[in-house]
């Protein structure tokens, strides 16, 4: 049996299947056969071992996933969720139902608040689940033993779940659920997995058969062939073995410039070691945001100079600082605001506190000095030609030579010609510009659906800013998750970018694709994509229109 | 960073108004870090608006629910022996910066 799904990359592996199980029946609303004393045993005993369980992994990951899971062991032991509970049981419901009834409410009321606690109302979620689950004596959550390099087969996985991940086992991560923009797909392409989200009916494959995940088809075959079998894995060897560093282009010779978003010195030597032709964004927030006080002009220059010794002459750009009321710094206090997106952040910011912005821009033009490079500069969240204008003379003043901006806001892809007249160059931040675009927040989990840059209105915007480009002879970059997409990559190549920036993991798929594709094919792959009704749509035509396949 | 917490009681009730001094507000970490402080306090804390409710500050559920940002202002309060301590603690506690700050790899 075959399924369908989305695939993440072009990646193809085959191997045995192991599944994770994180959803639990929901329990019916019946009268206890048990005592009420020994029902509250029980609801008690099994979140107590939920709650060590948690612990016991909070203690072995680190970061982000730890804190969530110590949160989550917190939840199982919230004794305002207890006394709900006892008020189930007290009128003889089951454990099972007065778990799930009590963590329900409570999921309830943080998803009304949207934001960042809706967030917190799927580790609640997950919470009652596992004790649901452990109640009913059922599968949950379990993470496979790593006897083999397996295929995780999942609904979806959390953060807190793929932080866990024993990456060096999984061969290759299949969701049921999910989306190409979420969380698990970003992680795939961060790490280089093979993964086909949205599968329906992969729930389904035992533990243990052999399939084979194709993430360029976005197919699992079932019961493969030894034949097939033996093709794939000759497929895998001939991948890990290639080390192809070639500089991007078109099968008609033309240059794409692959460039890697780095956001430290640590990152340059992945990203050049993975064939990046050069920084395509230097996030240059990690000056910043540990600080307790801004950053000296020298200890900055002392940083920029290390970064462009390290990348030898090749070019990189760098963003000036993006804070904000998302992005806060101790030391700009700023007010909360009720929706950040949409207030005073990127240039916003830098203006309000121009001395910040004239410091760093002191220090990246003496940088450029102090040793051989290529420095470009940009600012982020610029509204308009007006703004990218005052932006370009202030980095000029300061030295700076090849001076562009981001285009994330709608209103400057659409008024770009303007923009181009003003700057050296422009890069287009996609996540941002999706999220703008579609009036979808991305930190709200509920909208997750919206954040998709496939989507024909995005696409039609970046071919406004393309035609600008195109106009005036001026380089375009792509720097947002959009471009690590590799079938993607080629529709903005065929809307006029000149060149793209992307997590390092994400360079050789996307050099691959761009390899099989002409500069008229790519332009008329774009076509068919901006006439889509939605990003679903303007994806399935695109991949159905393909002149060949993308690997 | 120490900040000066100033104590008020009315009616038995010892109280003090703190400002929430964590960037991402008492979410995710910060609030996990109030809701283990408040397990080992006796006499127990509440936390509330100005204008709301009090909650028990040893349910993370409610903490959460209550959604204090950075900046707002939170009344810590508790009643009984001790209940200065608590309260100094807690409000302490609240007062200070307890992220930490980690680079988004796909902020753009």
């Amino acid at each position: 049996m075959n399924y369908q799904g989305l695939g993440v990359g072009l990646g193809i592996v085959v191997g045995p299947v192991r599944r994770m199980f994180n959803t639990a029946p929901d329990p019916t609303d019946t009268v206890s056969a048990l005592s009420v004393e020994e029902e509250r045993v029980r609801a008690k005993t099994a979140l107590e071992s939920v709650a060590a369980e948690l612990e016991s992994r909070a203690k072995h990951a680190g970061g982000e996933a730890h804190d969530v899971l110590a949160a989550q062991a917190m939840m199982a032991r919230d004794p305002d969720v207890w006394d709900d509970i006892e008020a189930q049981l007290v009128q003889r419901k089951t454990a099972e139902w007065a778990v799930f009834h009590a963590f329900g409410a409570f999921v309830l009321m943080l998803k009304s608040l949207g934001g960042t606690q809706a967030e917190r109302a799927g580790d609640l979620v997950d919470v009652s689940r596992r004790t649901v689950a452990a109640l009913m004596d059922v599968p949950y959550g379990e993470l496979p033993e790593c006897d083999e390099p397996y295929i995780l087969i999942a609904e979806d996985l959390s953060p807190a779940d793929t932080a866990l991940l024993d990456l060096s086992c999984v061969l290759a991560l299949v969701t049921s659920g999910g989306s190409p923009t979420a969380h698990t797909a970003i992680l795939a392409r961060a790490k280089g997995l093979v993964a086909v989200v949205s599968a329906e009916g992969v729930l389904d494959i035992p533990d243990g058969e052999i399939v084979v995940v194709d993430a360029a088809e976005g197919t699992i075959e079932g019961s493969p062939s030894a034949g097939r079998v033996a093709e794939v894995r000759a497929l895998m060897v001939q991948e890990d073995d290639d080390g192809d560093l070639s500089a991007g282009q078109l099968s008609d010779g033309t240059a794409v410039p692959l460039f890697a978003n780095v956001g430290s010195l640590g990152n340059v030597e992945n990203a050049l070691a993975k064939g990046a032709e050069g920084v395509g964004l230097l996030r240059t927030e990690f000056l910043f945001f540990e600080e307790q006080e801004a950053p000296t002009v020298e200890a900055q220059a002392a940083s920029y100079t290390e970064i462009l010794k390290a990348m030898e002459g090749r070019k990189t750009v760098a963003r000036t600082l993006d804070a904000g009321a998302d992005k806060p710094l101790a030391f700009l206090p700023m007010d909360a605001e009720e929706n950040p997106a949409l207030g005073v952040r990127g240039i916003r910011t830098a203006i309000r506190h121009e001395q910040l912005l004239r410091d760093q821009l002191t220090a990246l033009a003496a940088a450029s000095e102090a040793v051989p490079s290529d420095l470009w500069v940009m600012a982020p969240m610029i509204a308009d030609a007006a703004e990218a204008k005052q932006f370009a003379s202030l980095a000029r003043e300061h030295g700076v030579k090849t001076v562009g901006v981001m285009i994330e806001v709608p209103s400057c892809a659409i008024v770009a010609d303007q923009v181009f007249e003003a700057v050296d160059f422009v890069s287009i931040g996609t996540n941002d510009l999706t999220q703008y675009a579609l009036a979808a927040d991305r930190q709200n989990g509920a909208v997750a659906a919206y954040q998709d840059p496939w989507h024909p209105a995005v696409l039609r915007l970046i071919r406004i800013v393309g035609n600008a480009a195109t106009a005036s002879g001026k380089p375009l970059s792509v720097c947002g998750e959009a471009a690590s997409d590799p079938l993607l990559a080629v529709v903005l190549v065929g809307l006029g970018v000149t060149s793209l920036s992307m997590v390092p993991n994400a360079l050789r798929d996307v050099r691959a694709t761009l390899a099989r594709y002409s500069l008229a094919e790519a332009r008329a792959l774009a076509a068919i994509a901006v006439n889509g009704t939605s990003a679903g749509e303007a994806r399935s035509q695109v991949r159905a229109a393909l002149p060949r396949p993308p690997r | 960073m120490n900040i000066e917490i100033e104590l008020k009681e009315e009616s038995g009730v010892i109280s003090a108004e703190v400002v929430v001094g964590s960037k991402s507000g008492l979410h995710a970490r910060p609030a996990a870090m109030v809701v283990a402080l408040a397990g080992t306090l006796e006499p127990p804390v509440t936390l509330r608006k100005p204008d709301g409710q009090a909650v028990n500050a040893r349910s993370i559920v409610k903490v959460l629910y209550q959604n204090f940002c950075h900046g707002d202002v939170v009344v810590v309060e508790s009643t009984g022996d001790g209940a200065e301590d608590s309260v100094r603690e807690m409000a302490e506690l609240v007062a200070r910066e307890l992220d930490h700050e980690d680079a988004d790899e796909t902020d753009d």
